[in-house]
């Protein structure tokens, strides 16, 4: 049981972040030194130039890839030494991602693909369709739960992302550029759909952004330049 | 269905020209094995049957020690019936007598084997051998159909029957006409069947009979469908237990169990074959596989990353691409296995159907561990060929998964000394394995006798030399691409350049092409060419083998039977030629040893008399001179003994008696020595394998050492020829090795006065007759010998147009069946090529979307695909042929080499033409079926991955 005293660790602890990668023969410095703390129900947008190193962040925050120096741990657990499989297990119990686009299986339909979380957790069949449903009823897609993507717009495409990543109710979910493939009008109701969620179940959110808009709704914003934090503070 | 089992079935849906491919591949390649299989059970369970159609109904035939349905001695039934009347094996037994009759219609006349039958009892005990089975009543005849037409007559006619031995004569109502008997050896087409009381009276034989058919209480004991070895033992045992009743003095044989153990030793090399097929085919399927299943991989890498990200770990990927092989396999497996048996169903029918002709009947034997077999082979493909491309599923980290253009951009740890000593390991222990097999697993495999086994090592070392060869291709293969690109690369302008670059950088993609294609080119060539080259040496042989237009085997010389044969119409020369058996029908042996004029080496040899007519008769053109020439039949035809004078006593010295003292004090010996005119020296062509192994040459001496039984006679001779092949004599050959029991030519007359003490049925002769010119003359002196000759002397004729005829049959049968099977292979091939450029295509997207960026036109982009396709195809097409077209010519070259026969050379055209034709199509195919959608795409979608 959880100690009461204790406060819950924070949602992303990363210490001295590095991540180098090999373009040909030379060495490219993605990420030099990131020091981040995000806390449990925290809303933070992460901007900078291209190549700064936002997407080598959110994927070391998601599991997908791992720092080649420093600390990292998710909801308290330290990703060091983690196999493979363990990994795999973070990313399907306290990790929700969100891609730009082609985040859905195109052969599945929008529940089959909120689904699929929930299966690979060993959910029952009947508990996992009445999930699904409700998490697609939350995104407001109910009735477009036996569409495939190819029949859904680009919102709708998204909003089954979202329902997706937080069919294991993640610790905190990861957007990238959620928005970057969408009109302005879809941009805006996926954003407020983000905030209904975070203010109202408190999810946490990292959203990977160059549109200040976007930014401008979040509660922080983490800029990053050349690797390296250049300012962390509240949105304006 | 959960949504992991919607994903992998929807995914074979996604792309359906290539899953049909593969469920083609599967279900053609199933179809054809498991109709094989079934075929081949059905027969061998119906052959306990069938073995009744060629060996006759009787379990058991019962005749005096020595005696043959053709040389008959009679013996006392009553005595055998006395000494089996308590056994419990024995159901019944049947008399039978032979005899030799002459039948008269009018005026005309033939000689005919009689057989004389209890008709009663063949039919209580169901042992007849005719069909159809006349019902013989007194004062009938029924006469098999041949010599019907000879003698003019239908049912109801009367015959004259009489004993070759006797002037009197019965006659008999013609009963009917007898299609076929199972009762003498096939080689008998004139015969009559009486009862056995008319037979007593042609034969004068009032008491004994010259055989007893029996048949077995509980057949179906005995024989057994499933397992015909452990019928043949049963009824060994069985029939063993009567022969030890029966005592000494009879014979006893299992007709039907010689039969169905023939039959095993004939379709065991069939299943060897069979086997070894199955599994190049089933390896081309599977590479077939892999290749589907690597393109749909391929195809998925971000899919794969997504779900991985959403918590699904390796294993689960894995499980996911393996179920979907599976569920593309077993597509595949139920409409094969069902094809399959109706396959089977269509050829078991169609044998029937020449087998109802001869009374026969298969049913279709479909056993459960065929199906179960067919099944689980369908399996091990879904997961052996899916193994590699499902693990290649989850290689990439996640987030170069996700991201098509990072792909790549993680350099891999260089491998150092690490990765050398690796293959360095593999290679050596491949070649140590090889060798293993070779030394320890071939020479057992020639010493077994076991054809089956020793084609099965054969066929297995040859698909190694196959694989091996493939790899050598492989790495010859980019000269190969730069001479066809050369021939063809004008037509692929302007992106010839690009093609080529292409080539040259994909070259580890199209690795798995290039083995597939070579290997299944290189097989069906080889396969193509072996059975050309093989049937046209075996064309060759034909006259090689019969040395002259007719060969007559006869177990004795008849006195005048050359001059009967010579006066034939359409007949030029007869030659007869006399030889020793080694051993006669009491026990004796008779060797003949020939031996240097020191006695240093000797060797024991099949001596043959010549008469002078040889040369005219013989194929003289086919014979292989080492030293001399045509002279030397010139000097065997002209000799002619001079008188013979009594010659002083020789003993032999040693226990060799190698070294024989002429002109020595006369001393007692064991075995009296003559040698007629001591000093007169004889000519002789020797085989070259003897003259090699005593070190002799032509224009030396050698002694020839007749020694019969207690008898010996040794005389000199001159060595007038040294021939590696005389054409007819099978036992002149050239190696060593084969030196003992080779063949020495001598003339008539010297061979007659050294055999003198043999007694006649110690010799055989052989007759060779020359006709006129023409195939038709040729067939009509050989029917007219059979006719005339056949049933008398016991010959066995064989005349040189009929074999060739029956090799010609031989061969295009054996092109027919080798093409079916061909069409499957290279069809799986191509349908595995489609796919496996299909991978490559689909790897190179990001590239066609900068290409289309550039401005290549669809067209040209086409072209360059088309390019690369057909000079691959082509260049692997070109290297394949090659090499199966090198290793049947070797293959068929060293079996020559062993069997001492020349190798006529010959190429497949048509199937080299077919071959590189299909070539051209696969290349083409493969081209346009995998880029006819991506290259229509914008270039923007193509780069965005959403194409």
């Amino acid at each position: 049981m959880p100690d009461p005293a204790t406060p819950p660790p924070p949602a992303v602890r990363a210490e001295n972040l590095h991540k180098s990668y090999l373009l040909g023969a030379t060495a490219i410095g993605a990420l030099r030194g990131v020091d981040l703390t995000i806390q449990r129900g925290e809303f933070v947008a992460l901007m900078g130039p291209s190549g700064c190193g936002k997407t080598t962040l959110l994927n070391l925050i998601g599991a997908t890839d791992l720092p080649s120096r420093g600390r990292l741990a998710i909801d308290g657990v330290d990703l060091a030494g983690l196999s493979d499989d363990a990994l795999a297990d973070l990313r399907r119990d306290r990790i929700g991602i969100v891609f730009q686009f082609h985040n859905l299986i195109p052969t599945l339909t929008a529940r089959e693909n909120v689904e699929i979380p929930l299966q690979f957790k060993g959910v029952g069949a009947a508990d996992r369709r009445r999930r699904a449903e409700a998490l697609l009823e939350r995104v407001g897609l109910k009735d477009r739960a036996d569409h495939q993507p190819a029949e859904l717009s680009g919102g709708e495409q998204q909003r089954v992302s979202i329902a997706r990543a937080l069919a294991n109710q993640p610790a905190l979910v990861l957007l990238d550029e959620p928005t970057g493939d969408l009109d302005s009008a879809t941009g805006r109701e996926i954003i407020g759909l983000l905030l209904d969620l975070n203010a109202r179940e408190k999810v946490t959110l990292v959203i990977a952004t160059h549109d200040a808009s976007v930014a401008a709704r979040s509660s922080r914003i983490v800029r990053l330049r050349d690797g390296r934090l250049e300012s962390d503070g509240p949105a304006a | 269905m959960n949504a992991a089992a919607h994903y992998v079935w929807r995914n074979l849906g996604r792309r359906r020209t290539r899953s049909l491919l593969g469920v083609l591949g599967i279900a053609l390649t199933l179809a054809l094995l498991t109709a094989i299989q079934i075929g081949l059970d059905s027969v061998s369970v119906a052959y306990t049957d069938l073995a009744a159609l060629q060996a006759g109904k009787a379990d058991v035939v019962i005749q005096a020690e020595g005696s043959s349905p053709l040389r008959p001695e009679p013996f006392f039934d009553a005595e055998v019936r006395s000494k089996l009347a308590a056994n419990p094996l024995l159901r019944g037994l049947s008399p039978r007598l032979f005899g030799i009759v002459v039948v008269g219609a009018g005026t005309t006349q033939h000689y005919a084997v009689l057989i004389g039958l209890d008709p009663r009892r063949e039919r209580q005990f169901d042992l007849s051998g005719l069909a159809p089975e006349p019902v013989l009543a007194d004062g009938m005849v029924a006469v098999s159909r041949g010599l019907v037409k000879r003698l003019g007559v239908k049912a109801g006619t009367d015959l004259t029957l009489r004993s070759a031995q006797s002037t009197e004569g019965m006659t008999l109502r013609l009963e009917a006409a007898i299609d076929r008997q199972l009762l003498l050896p096939q080689e008998v087409k004139d015969f009559v069947v009486v009862n056995e009381g008319t037979a007593r009276t042609l034969l004068n034989e009032a008491v004994q009979v010259h055989a007893l058919a029996g048949a077995l209480r509980d057949p179906t004991r005995l024989y057994d469908a499933r397992d015909l070895h452990a019928s043949v033992r049963r009824l060994k045992d069985a029939g063993e237990s009567i022969a030890a009743e029966l005592g000494t003095g009879y014979d006893l044989r299992l007709p039907k169990a010689a039969a169905i153990a023939a039959f095993q030793y004939f379709t065991s090399p069939i299943r060897a074959f069979f086997g070894v097929f199955a599994l190049l085919a089933l390896t081309i399927t599977a590479l077939l596989i892999y290749s589907i299943v690597s393109v749909a991989v391929e195809e998925r890498i971000r899919e794969y990353a997504i779900l991985r990200t959403l918590g699904g770990r390796r294993r689960d990927i894995v499980r996911l691409v393996l179920a979907e092989s599976l569920l593309l396999c077993g597509s595949g497996v139920v409409p094969g296995v069902l094809g399959g048996v109706v396959l089977a169903k269509i050829g078991v029918r169609v044998t029937e159907k020449i087998l109802r002709a001869e009374g026969g009947q298969i049913s279709l034997h479909v056993s459960l561990l065929t199906l179960g077999l067919a099944a689980g082979i369908g399996v091990l493909l879904a997961v052996g060929s899916a193994l590699i491309p499902a693990v290649q599923a989850v290689r990439w980290r996640i987030v170069d998964g996700l991201d098509p253009l990072r792909r790549g951009q993680v350099a891999e740890l260089p491998r150092g000394g690490e990765g050398g000593q690796r293959s360095l390991l593999f290679l050596g222990s491949a070649l140590t394995a090889l060798s293993g097999v070779v030394f320890f697993v071939l020479p057992p495999a020639f010493l077994s006798g076991n054809p089956s086994l020793i084609g099965t090592v054969v066929l297995c070392l040859l698909l190694t030399i196959l694989l091996g060869l493939t790899l050598v291709a492989i790495g010859l293969l980019p000269w190969a691409e730069r001479a066809v690109l050369a021939v063809v690369g004008r037509w692929f302008a302007p992106v010839t350049e690009l093609a080529a670059r292409n080539l040259v950088r994909h070259r580890r993609r199209n690795t798995t092409t290039a083995v597939m294609f070579i290997l299944s080119v290189s097989w069906v060539i080889f396969i193509a060419s072996l059975a050309a080259l093989f049937s046209r040496t075996s064309l060759a042989l034909v006259e090689h083998f019969n040395g002259a237009d007719i060969r007559i085997q006869a177990e004795a010389s008849s006195p005048g039977i050359k001059g009967e044969l010579a006066g034939l119409p359409g007949v030029e020369a007869v030659a007869e030629v006399k030889y020793l058996r080694g051993r006669s029908q009491a026990g004796i042996a008779y060797d003949v040893v020939i031996a240097d004029l020191v006695g240093l080496k000797q060797l024991w040899v099949v001596p043959f008399g010549a008469d002078p007519d040889l040369a005219r008769a013989l194929y003289l053109e086919r014979v292989k001179y080492v030293e001399g020439g045509p002279e030397a039949w010139v000097r065997l035809a002209e000799f002619a003994p001079k008188e013979p004078v009594p010659s002083p006593v020789s003993a032999p010295t040693g226990d060799t008696g190698a070294v024989v003292i002429e002109n020595a004090l006369p001393a007692p010996a064991a075995a009296p020595v003559a040698t007629g005119r001591g000093d007169e020296v004889f000519p002789v062509i020797l085989s070259e394998s003897v003259a090699r192994y005593l070190d002799v040459q032509r224009g030396d001496l050698v002694r020839l050492s007749f020694r019969l039984g207690a008898e010996r006679r040794d005389r000199r001779c001159r060595v007038e020829a040294v021939c590696g092949a005389v054409p007819g004599f099978d036992n002149f050959r050239s190696r060593v090795a084969h030196a003992v029991g080779s063949g020495v030519l001598m003339p008539m007359a010297a061979f007659d006065a050294m055999a003198r003490p043999a007694p006649l049925e110690a010799m055989q002769t052989r007759l060779l007759v020359r006709t006129k010119p023409g195939e038709s003359v040729q067939r009509a002196v050989a029917q007219k010998i059979r006719d005339d000759f056949d049933v008398r002397h016991r010959f066995g004729v064989k005349s040189t147009v009929e074999r060739k005829v029956e090799a010609q049959r031989l061969y295009w049968a054996t092109q027919i069946l080798f093409g079916l099977l061909l069409a499957v292979a290279i069809v799986i091939a191509v349908f595995a090529l489609i796919a496996s450029m299909a991978t490559s295509v689909i790897e190179r997207r990001w590239e066609i979307g900068v290409l289309k960026a550039l401005g290549l036109r669809q067209s040209q982009l086409f072209r360059m695909f088309l390019g690369e396709a057909v000079v691959l195809t082509l260049a692997t097409g070109l290297v394949g042929g090659a090499i199966g077209f090198s290793l049947a010519y070797l293959f068929v070259l060293q079996a020559a080499a062993l069997m001492e026969v020349p190798v006529v050379f010959t190429l497949p055209y048509l199937t080299f033409a077919a071959t590189f034709g299909l070539s051209l199509v696969a290349g083409a195919l493969a081209a346009h079926l995998p880029t006819r959608r991506l290259l229509q795409r914008p270039a923007a979608e193509i780069l965005r991955g959403t194409a």
